[in-house]
């Protein structure tokens, strides 16, 4: 999610969003990788596998350490969001002050409905915003395990786009996985959707 | 407060709304006052915080945050004008801001934000309209105005002009940093206190409503910090509770000052209208606070709103106690869910009303934690028999699948 970095790293980001110089190209490294059509990888180096369609870039600035970011157009028009073995204690999106502003955290014990209001109270806190809701939920399938879909929506302070989401998560061996894909309503989200809902489809644990 | 914390990290500037201007000295305002029919700012420094303002105000008008229910704004909008008269009300316009924190602000062209947090919080009308003829006080007497001279002298000429458009923070956030219950200086909150009892008793409310307020906001965050293990916040900023002079010394003078108005008639406090009037959004409200996640400050603020009587846990209010344990979920909290879920049913079947859907969805989710199946399921039937078309009916028919 793009905006989540905007809450939690706002200047940060600074750097991906505004247009930088030519000139300044040259020194910074470049915060972008190519994930190519048909390439299989693993994200965050975890036993999360998942292969791209369509070329993809993939951000390597991470938020934790078994996540990754993807976008075809740019963070702030479609991002693919990729959390792989969240375990017990652990929070979905880097936190930003853990004693004032505490994520909640997951629990392997968590019913299908749990994962969904964990992932929607994770989502508001961590942009800071109440426009955000859950709209339908439903029984899916997450790298062969049963798990849960559902379709979000949301503006954020910073740029009052309504933005809306599609996340699959599921819990395998006691450890949390989900890809949530979302992008402004206008346009972005319904272009980008299918190819988002076939790569959770080409998603599996790998050893 | 998350969105001012949020809004505060990493902004350097902001350090300077806090500490020097607890020392800045109230100066006597110079006429015409900003509430006057026809008022134009007087300087230009004035000017600039106007042309900001309207600025913001533009963008506000589009904000995705703004509660658009005619009936609500209606509402609120009669309460600040019942409470400063319909002349001095009509230099205002009113925005109802969907955030779930407690906070107000009026800035010096008029502009004038509720947030639904604050909504939440007040149990009646009075003290709603103590709120608001608090906030009036301060643009009245050009508060912020104040401290953005303030600002200026301590700083290199016009640097404020540099610091309102705060980049990714969003323009609620910087409103409630410049004009916000948390940015003023002492001086400024007794004027303000004052102001709110002479609006009030002159409105006909009771005018000892103003004091629980502030005394229900410091405990509140209080409450918050003991959870979480942290240093309260309500000292944070000088102003609203500054430790001299402590806060129980101003809570003690308002409720003095309060008691020496000697009214013709009681003051009204107007609570039924109050609740009749938030009716329909109070399920919104607390949904939205429950899902901060802030567990030590929704049970302060679920017992102040429940009062001292145990029949005023309210079957909404026991609903949205057992929303709070089953979400937080650590041990012992699902049994406290249940508890209230149930006592909530009950009290819905005493008092004839029942108790909204979600009870019975609450109640299977908090039972099926609890490895209670057969009853959880029963639970979660009895919801989706009562709101089939709920978001999450597949999810959950699927759960309550079997004995």
């Amino acid at each position: 999610m793009k905006t989540l970095k905007l809450a939690f790293a706002a200047l940060a980001l600074a750097p991906f969003a505004a247009p930088v110089p030519a000139a300044a190209q040259i020194v910074l490294s470049n915060p972008w990788k190519l994930v190519r059509a048909g390439e299989a990888r693993k994200v965050g180096k975890s036993d999360l596998q998942v292969t791209a369609v369509g070329d993809w870039n993939r951000a390597t600035e991470r938020q934790t350490k078994e996540s990754e970011n993807w976008t075809q157009n740019g963070i702030g028009l479609d991002d693919l969001g990729f959390y792989a073995a969240v375990k017990k204690g652990e929070a979905l999106f880097h936190q930003r002050d853990k004693k004032k502003d505490p994520l909640p955290k997951f629990d392997p014990a968590m019913l299908p409905t749990d994962i969904v209001e964990w992932f929607e109270n994770s989502a508001r806190n961590a942009l800071g915003s109440a426009v955000f809701e859950v709209g339908a939920v439903r029984p899916a399938k997450l790298a062969g395990a049963d798990g849960v879909e559902m379709d979000f929506s949301y503006a954020t302070e910073g740029d009052n786009l309504e933005r809306k989401g599609t996340a699959r998560a599921a819990v395998i061996g006691q450890k949390l996985y989900l890809i949530s894909f979302d992008a402004p309503k206008i346009h972005y989200y319904d272009e980008g959707l299918p190819s988002a809902l076939a790569i959770m489809n080409t998603a599996r644990i790998v050893k | 407060m998350s969105m001012l914390h949020r809004a505060v990290a990493g902004l350097l500037s902001c350090a300077l709304l806090a500490s020097p201007l607890a020392a800045q000295k109230a100066a006597v305002p110079p006429k015409p006052l900003p509430s006057a029919a026809g008022y134009k700012p007087q300087d230009k420094l004035e000017e600039g915080l106007w042309f900001e303002m309207d600025e913001q105000e533009r963008l506000l008008k589009q904000s995705k945050f703004l509660v658009t229910d005619p009936g609500l704004n209606a509402y609120v909008k009669g309460v600040l004008c019942r409470t400063v008269g319909q002349e001095r009300c009509s230099a205002t316009r009113l925005y109802i801001v969907r955030t779930p924190y407690f906070n107000a602000s009026m800035a010096p062209n008029g502009t004038t934000i509720v947030y639904t947090g604050l909504l939440l919080r007040m149990r009646n009308e009075a003290e709603l309209a103590a709120v608001l003829g608090h906030e009036y006080t301060h643009f009245e007497q050009r508060h912020t105005l104040r401290l953005f001279k303030d600002i200026r002298a301590k700083t290199d000429a016009l640097s404020w002009l540099s610091f309102i458009p705060i980049p990714y923070v969003g323009m609620l956030s910087q409103i409630a940093l410049i004009g916000g219950i948390y940015a003023f200086s002492r001086d400024m909150e007794r004027e303000a206190d004052a102001g709110s009892l002479n609006e009030l008793a002159r409105a006909g409310y009771d005018p000892m409503q103003a004091s629980a307020i502030w005394e229900q906001l410091g405990a509140e965050q209080d409450a918050t910090a003991k959870v979480r293990g942290h240093k309260s916040q309500k000292d944070k900023n000088g102003g609203m509770f500054a430790t001299h002079p402590k806060s129980t010394e101003r809570m003690q003078t308002l409720r003095e000052k309060a008691a020496a108005f000697a009214l013709a008639e009681p003051g009204a406090t107007r609570a039924a209208e109050y609740r009749a009037a938030l009716k329909d959004w109070w399920p919104t409200l607390i949904d939205d606070q429950i899902k901060l996640q802030d567990f030590g400050g929704t049970e302060y603020l679920l017992a102040t709103l429940a009062g001292p009587d145990p029949a005023g846990w309210t079957p909404e209010l026991l609903y949205a106690r057992g929303e709070l344990y089953r979400s937080r979920g650590q041990a012992g909290d699902f049994e406290q869910a249940v508890a209230a879920y149930q006592a909530a049913i009950e009290a819905g079947q005493r008092l004839g009303g029942g108790a909204i859907p979600e009870t019975w969805r609450g109640l299977g989710l908090a039972q099926l934690r609890l490895g209670q199946t057969a009853a959880g399921k029963a639970a979660l039937r009895d919801y989706l028999a009562k709101k089939p078309n709920a978001d999450d009916a597949l999810l959950l028919s699927s759960m309550a699948q079997g004995a």
